[in-house]
């Protein structure tokens, strides 16, 4: 059976042997992971660290119309004050307590599910917790019995927040979810306006989870630029989006580490091609990411146009190599590391160091494209700030580059440049990333209170990580 | 209504982990799931002290733990913690999961105090409750520890105040809980006492000290079962507020109850009292004339715990004069009975949906909500201060709506309000006078 036609997709760790903890060097961890089976390690101290819900949460957060109906305590929901977008997702906790726990929470959940669709939900996804999980209360039944009564499209999504060390989990777990909403190729078209639109060349699934919006808009005004119609999702997208992605010419990801499971799904059971673009980020990427996407799309000539145009734009930056002689830690999700260390390349610096969220056997290819100069330190770890600290206390740098703990590095002195809210993708996220690391910064050494002991940070990195014994 | 459509605060363990991280030199070492700490830190991002976030210990409990129990990997994650993370209190907090499987968090608090680490335990799981909840649970355990956990007595210092403690004002319970803790703290130092407020740079030091106390001085319900044990256990009475004061007459009234209580010196609050007074009209009386020309007897909804409504409502009643048409307490159970506090009607809520339905029937000029209520505000055009979480993009600082500082703050950001609300009025009458042009 291919793996989307499962009821729920499988743990990283046993669909791509996910590797979630490694503290060492680039050279150690590439041969570590060279082999068919990655061995794993575990931690003997873990600081707070993100689960499959949250990672579900980010694919399900940005879908119009749709209700994510959290199935757990109100705190399994608390995450919707930070996630929840004006335009995205009604969120609501079925809100169990103690009672439910051991009596079972399926008539909370069936009444907070027609509360959904009664404020207008087209499509809602139960979001599954740990309290349901160990309690294993019976959603299916619930769902099977609301099937007959309400003709909205009602999706598990079997989240459970200790299945998987790795996050990741819940991002294929959600698109698991979204797989079974697109239509089959015979379906009846709800978009026909829409077909007629991107007719005769068709449209390309442009799947983006995380980006923040500016860095989605640098892409999808490149696609534009050179005549290629995008279809959005799972960000942004109304529930049609996701219906007629089967009928797309192609599939490519911002990151795929996020959404794979749905290209590769998509590619399986309806025969979309989900090619292996590299995310296009940095000058290299980016052309390749345009040509390739002109190639299928019978815009070559207009794609190759675009490209010379965009880089002659940016000719004067790239020679003038603004980051000529620096080091710069990184600290990002395998698929994007090649990308954004050849962007710094590009802008004249060195990676010298390295913290990934997850290496598995699909992505283990971008630390051989990285292109490190000599073998750096190398941490592969969700959250786990002490051992960011670690290795930023052994590491002579002048950047610091990543979406969280960038005050702390702040603090031992490198310049911190947060990705949350730049953008770096396609030529824009050129000129605006070399702005960004540009930028006057604050002096934080001295304002930033650590919390980690002097020993420990003296001590090696490895020194709390062992085998695990299967 | 028993499920809530956009949640306003966590769970009880997130109150727990808010009240723990805001005690400078204790840290929490959660006992959960992985997602637990973080789904804490995304909705109370603005509650965090010394540590916090990603910071947090916590075990990220696997399948394997859930099934065997995990109990194995709390202690090496104790015992480790310890050697990672400097701290004066390490305190393990439990979660739905652990409770769920049985994991036994004292036992093992327990065994880790006895080798020398300061440990405490609490075991608070998040189906108990709302943040509240956490607060008081993990209080009343660390009331509980504190005497074991080391063997000297806290340093006594020189300073002969009587030490008071102040409860109830839970982190995160309100935006503005840190400015207004501090406020308090001002005005107690003031008249004549020490406040022991223990959130802040004072931490565990002054946790140490709760049981020196002369009195405990409670200001929501949240704080009453703290100071009962802190009686039973000490025999330290208690004097108890509904709410926070706000404004020259609350605090007045509050300074007088103190000095009557600890027989402090009258004329030093007085002097005080008077400078303060003075101050105040020079900041918002000033603008007496800017009040009258904008409008007073506004029509309010004020939606938040009891404690922040009732103390920003009685303050508004009296200072503006507002008919306080609608109130909605966060912190109360549905079917629970709330004391008419105001003319108005008043409801029990946590459920974002049903407040904004009541807010839609409500006939109300100006709003005192949190940021979730920005979408029915515009729909019903007009104005939102506020006052309860989330904030949202609003940092709160050192802000308080306590106090005498905070009514300076509140009268000033009243004025805008009512500004903006007839800015608005005045484009809406605009835009009618073009559209019926000819």
């Amino acid at each position: 059976m291919a793996f989307h036609a499962a009821r729920s997709a499988l743990t990283r760790e046993k669909r791509r042997g996910a590797l979630s903890h490694y503290h060492g060097t680039l050279a150690a961890l590439a041969a570590d992971t060279a082999g068919a089976d990655i061995p794993q390690r575990v931690r003997t101290f873990t600081q707070a660290a993100r689960d499959d819900i949250l990672a579900a949460f980010a694919v399900l957060r940005g879908i119009q119309a749709a209700a994510i109906v959290v199935h757990g305590a109100a705190g399994c929901a608390a995450a919707s004050i930070a996630l929840a977008e004006a335009d995205g997702a009604r969120w609501y906790a079925v809100d169990l307590s103690e009672r439910d726990s051991i009596l079972g929470g399926e008539a909370p959940l069936r009444a907070t599910i027609l509360r959904a669709i009664a404020d207008g939900a087209q499509t809602v996804f139960v979001v599954g917790t740990p309290v349901v999980a160990i309690n294993n209360d019976d959603v299916h039944a619930v769902l099977l019995a609301l099937a007959s009564e309400t003709a909205v499209p009602i999706q598990y999504v079997n989240t459970d927040g200790f299945r998987s060390k790795s996050p990741l989990t819940g991002f294929d777990v959600a698109f698991h979810a979204l797989l079974r909403l697109v239509e089959a190729p015979d379906g009846e078209s709800t978009s026909a306006e829409a077909d007629a639109r991107h007719a005769p060349r068709g449209f390309v699934n442009l799947l983006a989870v995380s980006e923040n919006t500016r860095n989605i808009a640098a892409i999808t005004t490149t696609l534009s630029a050179f005549g290629i119609a995008w279809n959005l999702l799972p960000r942004l997208a109304r529930p049609e989006n996701i219906r007629r992605a089967g009928r797309a010419r192609a599939t490519i990801s911002l990151n795929r580490d996020e959404s794979e499971y749905f290209g590769l799904g998509l590619e399986a059971a309806q025969g979309v091609p989900y090619p292996a673009l590299p995310a296009p980020i940095g000058l290299a990427a980016t052309r390749r990411f345009v040509l390739e996407l002109g190639a299928i799309f019978g815009r070559a000539a207009q794609a190759q146009a675009y490209a010379d145009a965009q880089e002659a734009a940016l000719r004067e930056l790239i020679d003038a190599r603004p980051l000529a002689g620096k080091r710069v830690f990184l600290q990002t999700d395998t698929a994007l590391v090649a990308g954004l260390g050849a962007l710094l390349r590009e802008l004249g610096g060195e990676v010298a160091g390295v913290a990934l969220s997850s290496v598995d056997l699909n992505n283990r290819a971008h630390l051989a494209r990285l292109d490190a100069a000599g073998d750096i330190p190398a941490l592969v770890a969700v959250g786990q700030p002490f051992e960011l600290a670690n290795v930023l206390a052994h590491t002579a740098l002048d950047y610091y580059i990543g979406p969280e703990q960038v005050a702390f590095a702040a603090r031992l002195g490198a310049r911190p440049v947060s990705l949350a809210n730049i953008i770096y993708y396609g030529y824009e996220g050129v000129r605006a990333f070399a702005a960004a690391l540009a930028a006057p910064v604050p002096d934080f050494r001295e304002r930033v209170r650590d919390v980690y002991s002097e020993g420990w940070l003296k001590k090696n990195g490895a020194w709390h990580l062992k085998r695990e014994v299967r | 209504m028993s499920n809530i459509e956009n949640p306003r605060t966590g769970c009880a363990l997130h109150g727990a982990l808010a009240t723990l991280e805001a005690i400078e030199g204790v840290v929490p070492i959660v006992h959960a799931n992985a997602g637990c700490a973080i789904q804490h830190a995304l909705a109370n991002q603005d509650t965090g002290g010394y540590i916090g976030g990603q910071s947090v210990p916590a075990t990220n409990i696997i399948d394997k733990q859930v099934i065997f129990g995990g109990g194995a990997r709390l202690r090496e994650q104790i015992k480790n913690t310890a050697k990672v993370i400097d701290g004066r209190l390490y305190v393990v907090v439990g979660s739905c999961a652990c409770a769920m499987v049985g994991d036994e968090l004292t036992g093992m608090a327990r065994e880790a105090a006895e080798q020398g680490v300061p440990v405490a335990a609490s075991n608070v799981a998040g189906f108990h409750g709302g943040v509240h909840r956490g607060y008081e649970r993990v209080l009343l355990d660390l009331i509980e520890r504190l005497p074991e956990l080391e063997s000297t007595p806290p340093h006594r210092e020189e300073d002969a105040r009587p030490l008071v403690n102040v409860l109830g004002l839970v982190p995160g319970g309100n935006p503005y809980y840190k400015g207004d803790l501090e406020e308090l703290r001002r005005i107690l130092e003031a008249i004549g006492l020490r406040a022991n407020v223990f959130f802040g740079p004072d931490g565990y030091a002054a946790l140490r000290s709760l049981p020196h106390a002369r009195l405990n001085l409670v200001f929501s319900r949240w704080g009453e079962a703290l100071a009962a044990r802190l009686e039973e256990k000490y025999g330290t009475p208690q004097l108890i507020f509904d709410a926070a004061p706000l404004g020259i007459e609350e605090v007045s009234l509050f300074a007088q109850a103190l000095v009557e209580r600890l027989d402090l010196d009258a004329g030093a609050a007085e002097r005080f009292l008077e400078r303060e007074e003075a101050l105040a009209e020079y900041f918002l009386l000033g603008a007496a004339n800017r009040y009258f020309d904008e409008g007073v007897g506004k029509r309010v909804a004020l939606v938040g715990d009891t404690e922040i409504v009732l103390r920003i409502g009685s303050f508004l009643s009296r200072f503006a004069a507002v008919d306080i048409r609608t109130t909605i307490h966060t912190d109360r159970d549905d079917d629970e009975d709330i004391p008419a506090y105001f003319d108005g009607d008043t409801h029990a809520s946590r459920d974002s949906g049903e407040i904004a339905a009541i807010l839609r029937a409500s006939d109300i000029d100006l709003i005192f909500a949190s940021a979730l209520e920005t979408d029915v505000a515009r729909a019903l055009d007009v104005p939102l201060l506020v006052i309860s979480p989330p904030s949202r993009d609003r940092a709160p600082g050192g802000q308080t709506y306590a106090g005498l500082r905070g009514a300076v703050a509140l009268g000033a950001d009243f004025l805008t309000l009512i500004r903006q609300a007839r800015r608005t009025d005045e484009e809406n009458a605009k835009r009618r006078i073009v559209a019926g042009r000819g």
